[in-house]
């Protein structure tokens, strides 16, 4: 009679781990740990701002437009709460990437600007700053790829068989994954102006900027 | 008709041209694809490697490819980095010095614990003003051993934890919960006798014991020495009548505390050069020369 008792317990244990349960609550928690990874990158790319703006406008004061752009960008990331939740929230989840995208975009712009003051590209402080901007912007794509990867694994898991039935029964929805910010832009040629520096050009640099 | 065949062979050239590089197997901590570093400087800079993590633990390696084309020498990098695994897990302090020789660029990716120690500007720094100067003069054997010189005198630096705690974080799961782990036998032995009698109570304890180690340790072999073991133990209890001859079980449940020790180093042990199992997150700085 005990020994039955034995038996269904442990039936019952692999049965739950058999239907994906298990699997699914590590995927959960290896999605949210991926994306406060991202999260936090973002953070470390967003406190790296000021200081840049900084820096470049001693030597490129002219360049407002471009200045403001990376400002007014940054201000619209901050005002967005980044929270572990927003992963579960597809359309803040959209609006966040969006903001980060802008902010990607006017950076880039940033840097390809600073191409031109030869000065303030000798600059040693400037420099650790702009490999210190490279740096994060690498480590942003990573954190992203390895957020891809784990929400693809949790998707897969959520809506494969038996697994569905499972995420359905315990209200386990597929995640948001990031596509291709600038699909719009990539599908178009690139358009090459020759003429004055272009407000707010459509065509933006990939997130990398030139080295 | 021969339209498709075509398209496909186009198609095919494509995929070709999209293919990766492939990461080199960890067999040194030289890696010269490029055959570009002289036989004495390689040798040198191998002992100097060896020498440093043997001192401070950190693994540092140098990879030279000749190209990483299609793809940017960053994402070769932590391909790299993911692939090897430099550092020790947990501290994560692995460098990898890696050269894209006929692109021109060349990196250092940096592991997640020495980003503090290492950070991007410093790295850049090592790359503008150490490895590049030679580089641009062809001399690949100064530049290396330069860069891979500034790259130790940075991390000596920051205090790590010693060399040898490698093997003992892996064990410290088990060793810390070895007496938990002995109560749970020594109470299960009797309780799980008594319901199954006395040969299968003794394999019931032994799995719990092997599954309960295999859990902590993360090792199968621990795991099943442990669960041996536990069966043994479960059997001399049961045989003994009174507590002179269980005496004789603890003396045989000392032994097998050997035989663990003995599982966990035959684990960390191996010949040759491999990663520690320490994680890369895109850290670092590349630059051209």
């Amino acid at each position: 009679m005990r020994k039955s008792a034995w038996v269904l317990t442990v039936l019952g244990a692999l049965g739950l781990s058999g239907c994906g349960y298990n699997s699914m609550q590590a995927g959960d928690e290896q999605v949210k740990s991926a994306w406060s990874e991202v999260l936090n990158q973002y953070q470390r790319r967003a406190d790296l701002i000021p200081n840049l703006v900084n820096t470049v406008k001693g030597y490129a004061a002219q360049e407002q437009q471009v200045l403001l752009g990376v400002t007014e960008a940054r201000a619209k990331v901050g005002s967005i709460q980044a929270t572990p939740e927003l992963v579960n929230n597809p359309e803040a989840f959209a609006k966040f990437q969006a903001a980060q995208g802008e902010l990607s975009g006017a950076l880039s712009r940033l840097m390809v600007v600073t191409e031109n003051y030869p000065q303030l590209k000798s600059d040693q402080n400037f420099r650790d700053l702009q490999a210190q901007l490279e740096g994060t912007e690498n480590r942003i794509t990573v954190a992203r790829n390895r957020y891809i990867e784990s929400v693809q694994n949790y998707n897969i898991l959520v809506r494969s068989f038996p697994g569905n039935l499972t995420a359905m029964m315990f209200g386990y929805k597929p995640k948001p994954n990031f596509n291709v910010e600038n699909e719009a832009t990539i599908s178009k040629p690139p358009t090459v102006d020759f003429g004055a520096k272009p407000p707010a050009p459509a065509t933006t640099i990939p997130a990398a900027p030139a080295h | 008709m021969r339209r498709p065949a075509a398209v496909l062979l186009l198609a095919l050239a494509a995929l070709g041209a999209g293919a990766q590089v492939a990461v080199p197997p960890l067999t040194s901590r030289v890696t010269d694809l490029t055959g570009t570093l002289s036989g004495e400087a390689v040798n040198r800079i191998e002992a100097k490697l060896t020498a440093f993590e043997a001192k401070k633990g950190s693994q540092i390696a140098v990879l030279i490819v000749p190209t990483t084309q299609p793809e940017e020498i960053e994402q070769y990098g932590i391909r790299a980095g993911d692939a090897w695994k430099l550092g020790r897990k947990g501290v994560d302090d692995g460098v990898i010095l890696l050269i894209a020789k006929n692109d021109r660029r060349a990196r250092i990716e940096v592991g997640k614990g020495l980003e503090g120690a290492l950070p991007d500007a410093i790295a850049n720094r090592i790359l503008d003003e150490t490895v590049a100067p030679h580089f641009k003069l062809g001399d690949y054997d100064g530049g290396i051993e330069g860069g891979v010189d500034k790259i130790i005198s940075v991390v000596n630096g920051e205090p790590l934890p010693e060399p040898d705690r490698k093997w003992e974080g892996r064990s410290n799961g088990l060793s810390n919960s070895l007496p938990l782990l002995l109560g749970v036998v020594f109470v299960a032995s009797g309780v799980l006798r008594s319901l199954f009698g006395r040969l299968f109570g003794s394999v019931a304890t032994g799995g719990l014991a092997g599954a309960i180690a295999w859990l902590l340790s993360h090792a199968l072999a621990v795991g099943m020495g442990a669960g041996v073991l536990g069966f043994l133990f479960a059997m001399l209890l049961g045989s003994s009548r009174g507590w002179a001859a269980g005496g004789g079980g603890w003396g045989g449940f000392g032994g097998g505390m050997g035989g663990f020790g003995g599982g966990s180093g035959g684990g960390g042990g191996g010949g040759g050069f491999s990663g520690g199992g320490g994680g890369f997150s895109g850290g670092g700085a590349s630059g051209s020369w």
